[in-house]
């Protein structure tokens, strides 16, 4: 059992960005996490705090009660990371790759862990490819094997889906609610669809903020009658479309909006109206 | 040791290694027929003098190698996987010393060539084999030398990589740059007038003895290297100071 506490947790770069303000939130496992935020909200600084790949400039990380700063080594030999922007060895082969991976890790029985994530990723016919003649998806998929090497309790993937297929997509959703059964795995995207079908735990963060930490179920219920249809397309003023739908009948919208405009009828949220919704109810804050 | 055959490797097996150990061969039979067949300083084209002053010669070729294999450490691939390599709870520091070691023994492979087409041209041209004396101008002339520029790219490269490339030059210049004898690092001005103040030996040449004051010198610049080689690679990096991207020559 691993558990992660996170405390009033501040990153400020030096150039007087501040990235992340306050976050607060316990983390344990078993547990699959979503988190979710546009681009440049703060979930990458998160993951590397996570992964004491950074220092917080302010508050602290506890890894089973303890500082993680004191503790760095204990994390790293519990963890799985895929960054969102990772370089490979090109002139290597997958295989090797991944077992000079498992030799950086420590990790005793090699040959049996390379094949398993190669089984697991889908990269049979690929191990003895060099890993320049790759292309994208694959080497995303060798990123996420070295993540899986040793069977880590902690795994955190930022981006993980970036370049894959659907069928590709699907499978490894599968693949991380398969992992999560004992371990934690935190999984950042912005991609909805990713997180909808396998979290049980959503984190939504913005501008550094937490706006949301909960249950996907929750979060669909905060958008209750705030997602609605318009058949005409009135002026975009206090709502947000997320959809436009041809019909037979003329063109649909998909609307949020905190409070829906005369005219729209009211439907059922999905996990992305609610995040839209959640984001939009952020920005009109500000 | 798996980590050590991977690293040598990606040192080894790449275009740049290849070329310059073409170039390296190349360079060495020019060097060998072209000066050292003629003899430094009146000796024979064997003695240890001339032997040295081949070797010197020889340095700047296999210390742009050495850069080379420096550069590969603060290359934009590099930096990219470290990413990866940095969340593994493999010590950094540990992993900087056994890069370094592949360097230097990637340093090694490309002088057993240079050091071998001189053997072989003696053997050949002269029918001289009696090798065993040469081991001491190769350990004066090139241990030194490589930890001194290997402690100064792994410097130079975390200031800045483009650095390593701009020294690459240099290295030649220095080769030819007159310096007295304690801080002749090269050896060329060492090789080429110290036999000239000596004394007829009993084979009717100056015999081969390296001043106290050359071996002061030598062991500073290997020190120097060597203090370099260990600060380059366990200064840590300011974690606060970093950024999302990684800058380039952070650390190795």
């Amino acid at each position: 059992m691993m558990n992660i506490s996170v405390q009033n947790l501040n990153m400020t770069y030096p150039t007087g960005k501040i990235a992340l303000r306050d976050i607060s939130l316990d983390i344990k496992s078993p547990n699959l996490i979503g988190l979710l935020g546009p681009n440049g909200a703060g979930k990458s600084t998160f993951m590397n705090l996570l992964t004491a790949g950074l220092l917080p400039t302010g508050g602290s990380i506890l890894l089973d009660g303890e500082p993680l700063v004191h503790k760095e080594k204990k994390l790293k030999s519990k963890l799985g990371y895929l960054p969102q922007s990772f370089g490979l060895y090109d002139e290597l082969t997958v295989w090797q790759f991944l077992d000079y991976m498992a030799a950086l890790k420590g990790i005793r029985d090699n040959k049996k862990d390379i094949e398993r994530v190669i089984q697991e990723t889908n990269l049979k016919d690929k191990r003895k490819a060099r890993i320049r003649t790759l292309s994208g998806g694959q080497r995303q998929r060798v990123g996420i094997a070295q993540a899986l090497l040793g069977n880590p309790e902690l795994l955190i993937f930022d981006e993980p889906t970036v370049g894959l297929d659907p069928e590709e997509r699907i499978s490894f959703r599968n693949l991380f609610s398969k992992n999560a059964q004992d371990k934690i795995v935190l999984l950042s995207t912005h991609i909805i669809e990713d997180v909808q079908s396998v979290c049980n735990r959503l984190i939504a963060i913005n501008h550094g903020k937490i706006l949301f930490d909960g249950t996907p179920e929750q979060l669909i219920l905060s958008a209750q009658g705030h997602v609605g249809l318009l058949e005409n397309q009135q002026e975009e003023q206090g709502f947000k479309v997320t959809a436009r739908v041809n019909t037979a009948n003329g063109v649909h919208y998909r609307i949020v909006a905190k409070q829906l405009p005369f005219g729209a009828q009211v439907v059922e949220p999905t996990l992305e109206d609610a995040y839209m919704y959640l984001i939009g109810k952020e920005g009109d804050k500000q | 040791m798996k980590l050590f055959k991977y690293e040598l490797r990606r040192n080894l097996c790449n275009k740049f290694f290849v070329g310059l150990l073409i170039i390296t061969f190349l360079y060495s039979y020019q060097v060998m027929g072209g000066e050292i067949v003629l003899g430094t300083a009146n000796t024979a084209p064997f003695s240890l003098w001339s032997f040295g002053m081949y070797l010197s010669r020889m340095l700047p070729i296999l210390l742009i190698t050495l850069l080379f294999f420096v550069s590969f450490l603060y290359s934009r691939q590099e930096q990219e996987v470290r990413r990866i390599t940095e969340t593994t709870p493999m010590d950094q520091k540990q992993l900087g010393l056994l890069r370094c070691c592949a360097i230097m023994v990637g340093f090694v492979c490309i002088s057993v060539v240079s050091v071998g087409v001189s053997l072989w041209f003696y053997a050949v041209n002269f029918r001289y084999t009696d090798f065993s004396h040469f081991l001491l101008p190769v350990l004066l002339t090139l241990i030194p030398a490589m930890l001194f520029f290997l402690g100064i790219g792994v410097i130079i490269g975390k200031i800045h990589p483009a650095f390593i490339y701009m020294l690459m030059p240099l290295v030649f210049l220095l080769g030819y740059l007159p310096m007295p004898n304690a801080l002749d690092l090269f050896g060329s001005s060492f090789f080429q007038k110290m036999p000239l103040s000596l004394p007829m030996g009993a084979g009717g040449e100056p015999a081969f003895t390296v001043p106290f004051s050359v071996w002061i010198g030598k062991t500073m610049y290997a020190a120097i290297g060597v203090f370099l080689i260990i600060w380059g690679v366990t200064c840590k990096s300011d974690k606060t100071q970093q950024t999302h991207k990684v800058k380039p020559g952070t650390s190795i």
